[in-house]
């Protein structure tokens, strides 16, 4: 009899096991589908895969508009890629509160339960792709828009996105393109501060500050040019604005400290390969441009952003594994049985959330070309360790998106 | 004995009907002119009262004699953090002064339109008597032009269980003389509202 009853209780368990199991710790496969075939070169099969958002659990609803969002932005397709990363946005935006029955499922399974809140660098670059899209859309008010947005962002994880300096100059592209010079000039201001006065942006600080009657500031920046023994150029009338993503953003993995044989913790990490910049040349009418060039490593950049919330991740998984061993303990004292297949659940449950916007790439590049003339051939070449032979990663003048003097350029660089 | 389900029953029917009555989708005619909010951000409440204050000072500038001056509208800056259509405002400013009879409106959207429309009846369609003549159109007075700008400031962090957010909107709008570049009026509407928002829910 009391065999049978623990045969009850063991198919009831597994019961509930199994489908905890398949439940918790899985990311929506039609999303780890999605990014092997746009990886694979085959973005129309992955906008086909994520052609609804019915294909994703509610949890992982962010992650499927940003992937979404990014595929479009990289086949050229801004208006739906802001459509996708505006939802993002704004569900991020209205669901910016502790969930109590979230924390309550979380303590008892793994963070995967939970809605994918983005790291902090995620949601900034959300703005930032936003703000590329609505420059290439002839949209430069709206860019500001989202410019002021990412600020807003970059104020409240400073110590993180401040380095980001690929979006800082976004932002200050945004205002400048909008007409809101003031606004540019500040952020112009901070990312030269912060990239140690390079000649090409203090040429295009000293243009602004001249047209904004900045007159002190003006002759600090001439001082330093001069000092520097570099001539002053005129403010170019007409620009190429290019934007260029290279490689692929590194991938969340599960960290894992056993701190008995019946208990785990389990805290996501990132693995962050060596990697260059990739140097990019600039060419006009045959000869080589001494362009403003801004790049951010988003793989520094979010690992840093994981690391700045690492103390809370670690708080979490304490809890929840005191949470667990109380809930396995409580249910031991009733039935020893039942109270140990709880705890092998509760061990098997307990995973790193791995999730991440995984399109993203691993390092983006503003490269800004004044043009002579209108029909200036500029070329933008990678070098390669093939000698002599450099990439191709514009040649101009093509069929581009303009803004007032901007003409608008992305790339993506697969390799 | 057998009330006892029945009322039961009746009871669980009565909560079940409450329920699915009250979880009911409607729809209510609200009033345009009356102020809704439903948090801190800019909303058509908003764009009502701008309008308003800003069309009704703007109406009084002039005296309305005959001399009605001509005003091209050359639409309202964005300048805050949210994707707001400014075009609703100008639009309606436009309307108001139009409606008031005191300034006369160009329509500079309709400007190609207007060309084509010109180039196809001196293109030998429409018989001499009924085109329009041409070089008749009128040259603006004055251009109508204005900035709406946002301030957002949050509470700082600290224990606390409601995060609170203010949000400051002003618009200023401008008429500028065509022919001196002398700001012949302006004013300008400000809007600030807090919002609370509880930092633990559901």
């Amino acid at each position: 009899m009391l065999f049978l009853s623990h045969l009850i209780k063991r198919c009831l368990l597994s019961a509930i096991v199994l489908p905890a199991l398949l439940l918790a710790g899985c990311s929506t496969s039609a999303l780890y589908q999605a990014r092997e075939q746009f990886y694979s070169g085959d973005s129309n099969a992955a906008l086909a895969t994520l052609a609804d958002s019915s294909v994703v659990s509610s949890q992982d609803l962010v992650l499927y508009w940003l992937e979404k969002g990014l595929i479009l932005h990289d086949a050229g397709n801004f208006e739906a890629s802001t459509r996708e990363l505006l939802q993002a946005a704004e569900y991020l935006a209205d669901n910016d509160y502790i969930s109590l029955s979230e924390q309550a499922r979380t303590l008892l399974a793994n963070d995967w339960a939970a809605r994918y809140p983005g790291e902090y660098t995620e949601r900034l670059w959300i703005h930032s792709y936003l703000m590329m899209n609505f420059l290439a859309l002839g949209k430069p008010d709206s860019a500001a828009v989202e410019a002021r947005r990412a600020l807003e962002q970059i104020d409240s994880h400073h110590q993180v996105l401040d380095n980001d300096n690929f979006s800082r100059a976004l932002i200050a592209l945004s205002f400048e393109a909008a007409g809101q010079l003031n606004d540019a000039y500040i952020e112009y201001r901070k990312l030269a501060v912060r990239t140690n006065h390079p000649p090409a942006l203090d040429q295009l600080l000293l243009a602004q500050a001249n047209r904004l009657g900045f007159a002190s500031d003006a002759r600090e920046i001439r001082q330093r040019l001069d000092s520097a023994g570099i001539a002053i150029r005129q403010p170019a009338g007409k620009e190429a604005i290019v934007f260029v993503a290279s490689g692929q953003i590194p991938h969340k993995s599960s960290g894992t400290l056993l701190t008995s044989n019946k208990t785990r913790i389990a805290f996501p990490e990132y693995y962050i390969p060596r990697q260059q910049t990739p140097a990019i040349l600039s060419n006009v009418n045959g000869i080589q441009c001494d362009c403003l060039q801004v790049s951010s490593d988003l793989g520094h950049l979010i690992n840093d952003s994981l690391r700045q919330r690492a103390t809370r991740v670690t708080a979490k998984a304490l809890i929840r594994a005191a949470s667990k061993d109380s809930v396995a303990d409580a249910i031991a004292d009733k039935d020893e049985l039942a109270g140990e297949l709880v705890r092998l659940l509760f061990f098997a449950l307990e995973e790193a959330d791995t999730r991440s916007w995984q399109s993203l790439p691993r390092h983006l590049t503003l490269l800004r070309i004044p043009l002579p003339s209108d029909d200036a051939v500029i070329s933008v070449t990678r070098p390669t360790t093939v000698a002599g032979v450099d990439k191709p990663v514009v040649s101009l003048p093509e069929e581009v998106s303009q803004t007032g003097n901007f003409r608008f350029y992305h790339r993506r660089l697969t390799n | 004995m057998s009330q006892r389900p029945l009322s039961l029953f009746i009871s669980l029917l009565l909560l079940s009907t409450t329920l699915i009555i009250n979880g009911c989708a409607t729809t209510r005619v609200v009033d345009p002119d009356s102020e809704i909010h439903y948090d801190a951000y800019y909303d058509f409440s908003d764009k009502q009262q701008i309008v308003d204050h800003l069309s009704q000072n703007l109406v009084n500038f002039v005296d309305g004699s005959n001399n009605r001056p001509v005003v091209i509208s050359y639409g309202i800056g964005n300048e805050t953090s949210e994707h707001i259509n400014t075009g609703g405002i100008s639009d309606d400013i436009r309307l108001a002064l139009v409606q008031s009879g005191r300034y006369q409106l160009i329509n500079e959207a309709q400007r190609s339109n207007i060309d084509r429309e010109s180039t196809h009846q001196q293109s030998g369609s429409v018989s001499p008597a009924d085109r329009i003549l041409q070089g008749r159109q009128l040259g603006a007075d004055y251009i109508l032009a204005g900035t709406l700008r946002s301030i957002v400031k949050k509470q700082q962090r600290q224990f606390r269980l409601n995060k609170k957010k203010l949000v400051h909107y002003s618009l200023n709008l401008e008429l500028t003389n065509t022919e001196t570049g002398a700001i012949s009026w302006a004013d300008k509407v400000e809007i600030a509202r807090e919002q609370s928002r509880p930092i633990i829910g559901w």
